[in-house]
């Protein structure tokens, strides 16, 4: 699912910007390709390991409140 | 003293062999990664979780290079495969062990240079990164530099194989760098190369490569201007979308023959068990370290050599065998010590890479203690078209003993084989075996089956 929204958040960024075909690195190897497309995948997946560990901690919060098990255990992976 | 072939494209150090032990030279350009990640207790973690090769710091002796700052004492493998010879799923833990290493690296502030299939070997237990040195420390803000590497040499032969075609695995031969990225997204089904993890990493990646690559680039602008950068976080979530990837990665086999292999082998029970008895019973009478199956089907007798305690490497043509025996040793809690590898035994393994020296061919990675050879020689001689003193040859090069199966003339598969070949074939009698295998070989030992078969246990005659 991670890489589904990865995707399309990209693709998005690419229509709106109309960036990916005119990436302005000049360079001349191949790996600079792999730079540069890292660099832009990388953008989008932070966000999503953000998200990720965003939810842990939403779900974490509100099992404290409730004092569910799956709660307590979270904090205990947090700490 | 020899310098390893294989390690000679490494500014950071190189490997030697001396007294049949290996070492590791590290290099100046080499100590200070190596220093950070020691101090740091990078390598105990790894070697601790069963990821990395283990080593132990020596004093540096004279035979070492001048220029050693540093030698480690690894212990010894007990072969050396490539990814050329590899089934499909030994590819597929190789990657994601490197994902798995990248994934504790990062969090420690370090993260692997390179992403070579080279770097991961089988050593009788598990797979394991073998190259210490591969470890670095992060360059803060900057792109996993082997990223590429890593889409080269895993994502691209393992999209290939598993949605074009399993056999496209032996590119690998061609392509020691790792497969062109075009190439291999090219090969897939539309459907497959829309796939998200492989449409970024594998199409858009590789149209990034061309890009950067324009002719009509060269000379203009800045190189460091504008240099591309990944967060930590960004670098976390770039190895569990690669991850996310290679595990949605998987060959569905459209042939399920060999599965039923039992089935159709066209001899009877009795002889099977006899068979196996015998092959027991040989292994435990030479005690062989290191055994080469060679056309070894789905390891049936691989497995009986291993039981012995031998380590051996199981060899067949045909990808689907391997990754039988690959996934059952996988499964397996007590053997361990067999190695399945692809290899068409017509044409086996050749040196490759710079003055065909980087890597190494079959034979020069041997001699084994133990050849076997079961219901191996009439295919090539009948169908490979190999005359039978050019196999007994090739045999005496590749171990000192051998334990080959005669299957005759009259047997239903030889009889199969020359189905629609009339009297033009290579001669193939009983008499033309004993004579071209008596020539580089002493007969020890033979046992007949009631099929007609006869297992002959040889020895090469001393030169």
């Amino acid at each position: 699912m991670k890489n589904s929204i990865i995707f399309k958040v990209l693709i998005i960024m690419m229509i709106i910007s109309n960036a990916y075909p005119r990436l302005a690195y000049a360079y001349l190897d191949p790996a600079t390709g792999s730079m540069v497309i890292q660099a832009v995948i990388a953008v989008v997946a932070a966000a999503s390991v953000s998200i990720g560990i965003f939810w842990r901690r939403l779900k974490s919060f509100f099992g404290r409140i409730f004092g569910s098990k799956e709660g307590k255990e979270h904090d205990a992976n947090d700490n | 003293m020899t310098t390893n072939s294989g390690s000679f494209r490494d500014p950071f150090g190189c490997i030697l062999t001396k007294d049949g032990e290996i070492y590791r030279s590290i290099f100046p350009p080499g100590v200070e990664d190596f220093k950070a990640a020691r101090d740091a207790g990078v390598y105990d973690k790894l070697i601790g979780t069963n990821l990395l090769i283990s080593h132990q710091e020596v004093a540096i002796e004279n035979w070492a290079p001048e220029e050693t700052v540093y030698c480690l004492k690894h212990p010894r493998l007990p072969f050396i495969s490539y990814p050329w010879e590899w089934c499909f799923s030994m590819l597929k833990d190789a990657a994601i062990l490197h994902l798995e290493i990248m994934e504790e690296l990062v969090a420690d502030g370090f993260w692997l240079r390179d992403a070579s299939a080279f770097n991961i070997q089988y050593d009788g237990e598990r797979l394991r990164l073998i190259d210490t040195l591969s470890v670095g420390q992060r360059i803060a803000d900057s792109p996993w530099v082997a990223y590429g590497q890593f889409c080269g040499h895993f994502l691209a032969p393992l999209a290939a194989a598993a949605y074009r075609d399993i056999r496209t695995l032996s590119l690998w031969r061609n392509y020691i760098d790792g497969y062109p990225l075009d190439l291999a997204s090219g090969m897939l089904p539309l459907g497959k190369r829309l796939r998200p993890g492989l449409l970024m990493h594998l199409a858009l990646h590789s149209r990034a490569q061309i890009m950067a690559d324009r002719k009509e680039d060269i000379g203009k602008g800045d190189r460091s201007a504008g240099k591309p950068k990944v967060s930590d976080r960004g670098l976390i979530g770039l190895i569990n979308s690669l991850r996310k990837t290679v595990k949605g990665i998987n060959w569905k086999r459209s042939s399920e023959i060999w599965e039923g292999y039992q089935e159709i082998r066209t001899y009877q029970d009795e002889d099977v068990a006899k068979k196996s008895e015998y092959v027991d019973n040989v292994v435990k009478r030479l005690e062989p370290e290191m055994v080469w199956d060679l056309g070894a089907n789905t390891g049936e007798f691989s497995l009986i050599a291993a039981s012995e305690g031998a380590f051996v490497v199981s060899i067949d043509g045909d990808p689907a065998c391997t990754e039988f025996l690959y996934q059952h040793i996988s499964r397996s809690e007590s053997i361990k010590n067999v190695l399945p590898l692809t290899m068409d035994l017509a044409n086996p393994s050749p040196a490759l890479g710079w003055d065909s020296r980087e890597r190494l061919s079959l034979r020069e990675r041997g001699p084994a203690d133990l050849v076997l050879a079961l219901a191996l020689i009439h295919h090539l001689v009948l169908s490979a078209y190999v005359p039978m003193p050019l196999i007994a040859q090739w045999f005496g090069g590749l171990g000192n003993h051998l334990l080959v199966e005669f299957v005759p003339p009259d047997d239903p598969m030889v009889k199969k084989l020359l189905a629609n070949r009339g009297e033009e074939h290579l001669p193939y009698s009983l008499d033309v075996f004993q004579s071209d295998f008596g020539n580089v070989f002493n007969f020890i030992d033979q046992i007949s089956l009631k099929n007609g078969r006869i297992l002959f246990l040889c020895e090469r005659k001393k030169k």
